[in-house]
């Protein structure tokens, strides 16, 4: 049964982080593979404030949305200048710095050998630690994203980041600030990624950096494109999926050194399948689109 | 009658090719002006000046009497300034009515904070809904409103970003070529349309390359050739002029 909450717990916080991701590169169509870094970011924070100062689980939550959200901005005003591509670049660059220095900065990070006995978050007395609790805690966390970002795709701000993946130029000329508009959704996906490293931090109570590798961020993308870009719903199918395929691959009695080689492979082959023959995703934009 | 637009001395290179080259020009109040000229004399970046898309080598535009090339696009659109594009620019892969509604200016919804705790919001939306059904109505699209904007012929499109301009409650309507590529019915459509955004009070400054087009609805033509400008005023009296004849003669 604790196998059954573990899935679900893990992908409650997928969820979070690729519905994040969903605004970033799937209604806005700016194509980010730096999303584990605002992940990694978050777990870092909330595990390092905890262990030397001992702020509470909001404090450092906030704190780890706040650096993510900042370093999200950074990241994305150079994107007044570049488009596509070389945006992607920018990310990625980001990506691997951010990868360096939890890796090397080992008198703050302890580098490669992470950062065990991160403490449990405790509400009105009781520690949140087993796997009942984290269940109904990260689906709260999970539910409440949804809503926010449900919430802002639905409305008028929404539209313009749809305009800014379109039409940057029509956007433009009909007077919306689309570079103010980049630089938004950048803070607001990466600090939504930061709540889901949090919960992570919290729930495996250690984090390394190789959590928060490029090759996690692609896999984060992976989610958003299978799922489906431009529908949020896609992103919590996406999320269900990539999570529970591989763990079939545990039945099927695969040494564990295989088994993380052939999950690479799965991966890969899904998203060369779908952008083949299912380009907008299992879901896409008009997946509930009357006619 | 008071300018509403007005260039002085511009000038645009692009690689030693004088795109624009020394032009003046001003646009009257509740004017239909067309700019035409030969394809490549300037026309389209010369627009590209007016909203702020291209900085040019020299030279002053003013709107309403103020200097408007220091600002970046998005604000000399909210000053009043619409413009359509040559080759068509819509959301594609949105419906017809988001196209418009993308249009409205200074949305509460738009902002982070009118979002989540916007009061106004969601009667400003209904409220722009209509204003922009009303608009596809006056364009004739309003059957097509919750189509995906690519699934319309080329000529719809062309009335949705008409519309678009509408929307954004410009005064001035700045219109590249709005009727190539149309049919004769589907041109003399846009022309009463043209016509009638005049009669509601707007300024009309649109591009045409075609001189016989142009003729029966502009109140006053300016003839640009290799960036300069070889004529302007009233069309009868542009028809006569021997430059503007050898340019089309070329």
């Amino acid at each position: 049964m604790n196998y059954l909450f573990h899935i679900l717990i893990l992908i409650f916080i997928y969820i979070i982080i690729s519905v994040s991701l969903n605004l970033i590169s799937g209604y806005a169509g700016l194509i980010s593979v730096a999303h584990a870094a605002f992940y990694g970011i978050g777990a870092y924070v909330v595990a390092l404030l905890a262990l030397n100062i001992g702020s509470g689980f909001i404090v450092n939550m906030i704190c780890g949305m706040l650096l993510a959200g900042i370093l999200g901005a950074i990241i994305a005003i150079p994107s007044l200048r570049i488009h596509d591509d070389y945006f992607v670049i920018a990310t990625f660059g980001f990506q691997i710095i951010v990868f360096s220095i939890l890796n090397n900065w080992v008198t703050l990070t302890k580098g490669p050998l992470g950062i065990p006995g991160i403490p449990q978050p405790i509400i009105l007395g009781i520690s949140i630690s087993s796997h009942v609790q984290f269940l109904i805690f990260t689906g709260f966390f999970a539910l409440l994203t949804f809503l926010f970002a449900r919430r802002l795709v639905n409305s008028p701000f929404g539209r313009v980041l749809k305009a800014i993946r379109e039409d940057e130029i029509f956007a433009e000329a009909l007077g919306k600030n689309v570079t103010k508009y980049k630089i938004l959704v950048f803070v607001i996906g990466a600090s939504m990624a930061a709540v889901a490293g949090s919960l992570y931090a919290w729930y495996i109570t250690f984090i390394d950096p190789t959590s928060f590798t490029v090759q996690e961020s692609i896999f984060m993308l992976s989610i958003v494109i299978i799922g489906g870009t431009g529908n949020l719903w896609g992103s919590v199918l996406g999320a269900a999926l990539l999570i529970t395929i591989p763990e079939a691959l545990r039945f099927l009695g695969m040494p564990s050194a295989i088994a993380a080689n052939t999950r690479q492979i799965l991966y890969g082959t899904l998203l060369v399948i779908f952008m083949l023959y299912r380009p907008q995703g299992l879901l896409g934009e008009f997946a509930f689109r009357r006619k | 009658m008071s300018v509403v637009l007005e260039g002085k001395k511009l000038y645009k290179n692009f690689d030693g090719i004088k795109a624009v080259d020394d032009f003046s020009f001003s646009i009257e109040e509740n004017r239909i002006v067309s700019l035409i000229g030969p394809n490549g004399s300037g026309k389209t970046t010369l627009f590209n000046i007016i909203t702020g898309f291209l900085e040019p080598d020299g030279g002053e535009v003013l709107f309403k009497g103020k200097p408007v090339l220091d600002e970046p696009p998005h604000k000399i659109a909210n000053l009043g300034i619409g413009r359509t594009f040559q080759n068509l620019r819509l959301l594609q892969k949105v419906s017809v009515l988001d196209n418009v509604l993308l249009a409205f200016k200074n949305q509460s919804g738009e902002k982070l904070f009118g979002v989540y705790f916007g009061l106004k919001n969601r009667n400003e939306q209904g409220k722009n809904k209509e204003k922009a059904l009303s608009f596809l109505e006056f364009v004739g699209l309003s059957e097509k409103a919750e189509d995906l904007a690519e699934n319309l012929s080329y000529g719809q499109q062309k009335l949705l970003t008409l519309a678009c301009c509408l929307a954004m409650d410009a005064e001035l309507l700045l219109l590249d070529e709005p009727v190539a590529g149309l049919s004769p019915v589907m041109i003399g459509k846009m022309f009463g349309m043209i016509k009638d955004l005049q009669k509601q009070g707007k300024t009309i400054f649109f591009i045409e390359h075609n001189l016989k087009v142009v003729m029966e609805i502009s109140d006053k033509v300016i003839v640009i050739d290799e960036g300069k400008k070889i004529a302007e005023g009233e069309p009868s009296i542009i028809k006569e002029d021997s430059k503007v004849i050898e340019a089309y003669l070329d």
